[in-house]
Formats: structure tokens, C-alpha cells, sequence
């Protein structure tokens, strides 16, 4: 594990999770490992709070479970972005835009 | 909604999805350079559990679950079982139909209160009122009496056709005629006069009175049991007790409301009996409380007692837990240890305190119905008050001609041993059923009448005998 990575700010996994399966469905694993290559490997995802996230996104419907075999030939289960997802990934990108915009405004005039 | 349904859904198949989730891990685990970074696949199932939200439910299960397994495992630790209610007190007695509108009526005016009336008191009540269906007057208890609390017959008919019919308890014939039911219709002689018996009351009733009832006549064959009786005629006394049984939608108050001005009205012709003021307090009879206000204080006693000894087996079993739980301190150490928090354990400890709760409610509510019904029986059929049976041969198998008359424990020891004698074989050698043959002892018939009306009408046949030195009873052919 690499020093200078960092865990994924609250409440954004999620959101993090939804746009990576946008691109196509992808396996635990993969998904982790995308998002810390994606995130130059600054980011990196603990399996503690994946998982349940993954629980979560399945429980709201925001993707569905097909399982299938990875690349390294294992049985895996894929996560498949749904219709239902894809609108709360708009709207969880479109409220994380608004949230960073109103920090950044906070913390520019601090900064100059 | 549809979270809802595919929660249930998940819920159902939990099983299923446990395996998945720890199937997915293992391959996650296995693309892993490092594999040991991933942390404990339970821990990590356990989490994942909780986004579905019914993580709560499995570690409430485990506990039950261990709980349950550790009772099983020390079954010398088991509940102390308490909790005998005295709901009792507070159901119906056995027996009678529709008991919540029976009601009983109780003279009251300022200062002054009575339970009993004089016959043609209740005679003009029962004539004159229209919010009871039924009325009846008891000197104890009589036939029409029987008829009114609607007791099924258990064998024979309830109606009475001619003077002297009565009706028995299941326990008397059991106890006097060893069950035989062809005692049915036979004559017998009671109180030196013709009587037959034309039914046995079922087993439930027990009668309205504390004392055990072996038998019920009817209040107006009183003046044919005991000659000369004025109990009918007479507002000199008040021999009778006074039973209602309340008309469709009313109500008790109503009840009492509407007996006023009928009472007002009986004073204008009896104003030496009916006192200044006097209502009829209307008031449930069919219950163990109200038909026996001197047993209700022993009643409370006990259960006061009962409370204390709760308390106590409450303290003990709380020093049982204590001391257990001192024993258990090296499991609550590993548990710990291995990751369990403070308020796990605490729950863990409140689940087991439940359970064993749970166990004894259970326990002592069956225990309780069970014993409350038997007291109540008990409570009708032997007064813990009355001394033993006394008197002539009393309780000798051998003489069944006296142990009917000393079965009622009220009764003082008899001189002339009363005897009724109805077996079968007896009355199939008298003659005639109309005509009862001769009596075999006899001393005085009651020197006066009016005291013999008083004395006892109903009950057991004993209580006929009351006063023995007066009446006696008794049949041979």
C-alpha cells in the first residue's frame, strides 16, 4: 500500500462506485483497484466500507448482481449500472458539485 | 416499496446471499498481491449485513440463540416460577350463563344495609320492574334459582312439576349415591316429606354460596318441606336474598336508578319494612369477589403474601444471576478480547435476562390458570373456614344413611342422626311415589315455623338439619 494514499472522503464512495461502473460493469476487486488507479493512486478503497457500499448500491437498485469470471479466471460477481443508478449518480455529482463549489468559495478568499 | 419488498426478499434468502457475498470476497481476496490487508471476511459480512438493515435481527438471534443454548446446558439454573394471579377473583364462577348480567340486590339506605328481603318484597319488585328479564329470591338457593342462572341440565329436566321436586348436585349424587343416575324421578324422603329428585346439576356449577350446595328446591315448595312456613307471607323477616338478571342493554346503575321508585312504591305498602331512604344496590353476583365478601380479605392477604414472595424470588434470582455472571467473567473477558464491544455483551446478558423472563411468565401463567381455577373450585366446594364434618358416623363409608347429613360441615353434631335414605332399591319398595313410606327417626317438627323458614332452605340436605333438634329428616321404605 502505497504511504501517500488516503481513504475516500465520507459519503462520496458511493458516488466514486456508481461513476466507475458507468464505463461498464466491473467486479469488487476491479472496482477497487480502479479507483485507485483513476485517482493516480491517491484514493484507495479499505474492503471494510466496499463492500457495504456494494450492499447498499444493491439494496437501492442502483446496480444489479450478475455473476460471471474475471479476468484472472475466478468466479466473480459483476455490478451492473442500472437506469435507477445512473439518475442517482447525476444527481449525487450534481450535489457534490454544488458542495465543492460553496467550500472553494469559502476557502479562496482565505487563501489570497 | 420496492426497497421494502427487496429487503423482505433478501431477508428470505439471506442465507443464499451470505454464501454470494463470502464467495466474491474470497475471489477479491485471491486477485490480491497482499491478501492479509484484506480484514476479516466475518467482520466485513457482518458490515455489509448492516446495509441491508437486518443486522439487528442476527445478532438478536445469536443471543437467543446462546442464551438458550446455555440454559440448556445448566438446567440446575432454572426459573423459580411465580406469578400466581388471582385473575381468579376477577372471572366469572363456573357454570352460569351470561354471568355479567346477573346481578345481585343488596337494601341500602343511609346507615344501614342489608343482603336480605322479605319474600313478598321481592314478589312485588319482581312484578313491577322491567329492567331485569328474570328476578329471583334465594333463602340460599332453590330450584327456579337454577333455572334463571341457566345451569344446563347434566341429566333429567330443570322443570319442576309438582311440589317437592329437586334438583341435586353431581357431587352429591356422586358422593351419596355412588353416580347411579336411577335415583332420577325416584321418591325420596326430605325433611320427612316427599321429594324427588328430577335432576343433577352439571358439574361446573357450583351454586351461589360459599358453602358447598348439595341440592336446590324451589323457594315456593318451602311452605311443603316445612309445615306451617310463613317464608311466602311473612314481611316480618327477611329471609331471602334477592338475584336479578339484568334485561338486554341495561346497565347496573340504570338498573338501580329504576328500582327506586319501585321500591319507593313498596314502602307505601310496607312502610314497617322498607326503610327510610332504601334503594337496591345493584351489583355483580357471579363473581368469586362478590359472592364472597368474607373470603375476599384472606384473599388479599394472599395476595399481598404473594407479592412479598415475588419480591424475594425476584432478589434471589437476581443474586443467582449476580453470581453467575461472576462465574462467566473469563467468557465475557475472551469475548472482549476477540472484538466484542461493552454493549454487545450487555445485550447479550439482557437477551439471556429476557429469555429466562420469558420462560417463567409462561411457566407461571400456566401454572396460575390452573391453580386459580382449582381454588376457586376449592373455594366452592370446601370452605377452608368450616371445621371437619362432625357428628353421628359421620364420614363412615359404612353408614351412607348419616354421611349425608354430616357432609355439611356447618351443620352441629345431629342427636337423632337425620336420615334420607333414596336408593334405588329403598324406593322401589315404596309403594306408592306419591306417598313416601314412614319415617324412620323423627323428634319435633319445628316448634316454630318461622324459625324453620329462616333456618335453611336449600344448601345441603344438612343444612335442612340445621337445627336438629327441630327437624329431621328421613325416608325408608
Amino acid at each position: 500500500m502505497p504511504d501517500n494514499s488516503i481513504g475516500v472522503p465520507p459519503g462520496t464512495l458511493i458516488m466514486l462506485v456508481l461513476r466507475i461502473l458507468q464505463s461498464g460493469p466491473l467486479h469488487g476487486y476491479a472496482i477497487a483497484q480502479r479507483i485507485h488507479t483513476l485517482s493516480s493512486e491517491t484514493l484507495q478503497i479499505e474492503e471494510g466500507s466496499l463492500y457495504p457500499a456494494l450492499q447498499k448500491i444493491l439494496l437501492n437498485d442502483w446496480a444489479i448482481g450478475e455473476w460471471g469470471i474475471s479476468e484472472s479466471n475466478r468466479k466473480v460477481r459483476f455490478y451492473k449500472l442500472t437506469p435507477a443508478g445512473r439518475k442517482h449518480l447525476a444527481t449525487e455529482v450534481s450535489e457534490y458539485d454544488r458542495v465543492t463549489l460553496a467550500i472553494e468559495s469559502i476557502l479562496r478568499p482565505a487563501k489570497a | 416499496m420496492s426497497n421494502l419488498w427487496r429487503r423482505i426478499q433478501v431477508f428470505l434468502n439471506r442465507k443464499k446471499i451470505q454464501r454470494e457475498l463470502e464467495e466474491e470476497m474470497a475471489a477479491h481476496r485471491a486477485e490480491m498481491a497482499d491478501p492479509r490487508t484484506f480484514g476479516s471476511t466475518l467482520k466485513l459480512r457482518e458490515d455489509s449485513n448492516d446495509a441491508w438493515g437486518f443486522g439487528w435481527f442476527d445478532r438478536l438471534w445469536q443471543d437467543v440463540d446462546y442464551a438458550v443454548r446455555l440454559l440448556r446446558r445448566s438446567p440446575a439454573f432454572t426459573l423459580t416460577a411465580f406469578g400466581f394471579v388471582n385473575t381468579a377473583l376477577f372471572r366469572p364462577l363456573p357454570g352460569i350463563e351470561d354471568p355479567h348480567a346477573l346481578m345481585r340486590l343488596t337494601r341500602q339506605a343511609p346507615g344501614v344495609s342489608s343482603t336480605n328481603t322479605s319474600y313478598p318484597s321481592y314478589d312485588f319488585y319482581r312484578r313491577n320492574n322491567k329492567v331485569f328479564s328474570q328476578m329471583f329470591a334465594t333463602t340460599e338457593a332453590e330450584l327456579t334459582y337454577n333455572a334463571t342462572l341457566g345451569v344446563r341440565p347434566a341429566y333429567g329436566t330443570l322443570t319442576p312439576s309438582a311440589p317437592g321436586d329437586i334438583s341435586i348436585s353431581t357431587a352429591f349424587l356422586n358422593s351419596r349415591f355412588a353416580g347411579d343416575k336411577s335415583i332420577l324421578n325416584k321418591p325420596i324422603l326430605l325433611n320427612n316429606k316427599a321429594a324427588r329428585i328430577i335432576d343433577v346439576v352439571e358439574d361446573s356449577f357450583v351454586g351461589l354460596n360459599p358453602d358447598p350446595t348439595k341440592f336446590w328446591a324451589i323457594i315456593d315448595d318451602h311452605p311443603h318441606f316445612f309445615k306451617g312456613s310463613i317464608l311466602l307471607t311473612s314481611i316480618d323477616n327477611d329471609p331471602v336474598f334477592l338475584y336479578g338478571r339484568l334485561a338486554p342493554g341495561i346497565s347496573p346503575d340504570a338498573a338501580e336508578q329504576a328500582m327506586r321508585p319501585i321500591v319507593d312504591e313498596r314502602r307505601k305498602v310496607a312502610p314497617k319494612e322498607i326503610w327510610k331512604d332504601e334503594f337496591l344496590l345493584v351489583a355483580p353476583a357471579a363473581y368469586a369477589v362478590a359472592k364472597h365478601e368474607k373470603v375476599l380479605l384472606p384473599f388479599l392477604l394472599a395476595g399481598g403474601l404473594l407479592l412479598l414472595v415475588l419480591a424475594t424470588a425476584c432478589a434471589n434470582l437476581g443474586n443467582l444471576l449476580l453470581a453467575r455472571s461472576v462465574t462467566r467473567e473469563r467468557e465475557f473477558a475472551i469475548r472482549n478480547a476477540i472484538g466484542a464491544t461493552r454493549t454487545r455483551v450487555i445485550r447479550q446478558l439482557m437477551t439471556e435476562s429476557l429469555i429466562l423472563a420469558l420462560l417463567g411468565a409462561a411457566v407461571g401463567l400456566a401454572l396460575s390458570s390452573a391453580a386459580s381455577s382449582f381454588l376457586i373450585k376449592q373455594l366452592d366446594g370446601r370452605p377452608a373456614s368450616t371445621p371437619p364434618p362432625i357428628g353421628a358416623s359421620s364420614s363412615s363409608p359404612s353408614s351412607p344413611l348419616s354421611s349425608l347429613l354430616s357432609s355439611s360441615a356447618s351443620h352441629p353434631p345431629c342427636k337423632s342422626p337425620a336420615i334420607i335414605r333414596g336408593a334405588p332399591a329403598a324406593s322401589a319398595s315404596s309403594s306408592s311415589p306419591s306417598r313416601p313410606p314412614p319415617v324412620a327417626s323423627s323428634s319435633s317438627l319445628p316448634a316454630s315455623s318461622r324459625e324453620a323458614s329462616t333456618a335453611a332452605f336449600q344448601k345441603s340436605p344438612a343444612s335442612l338439619t340445621n337445627t336438629p333438634s327441630r327437624l329431621t329428616q328421613a325416608c325408608k321404605a
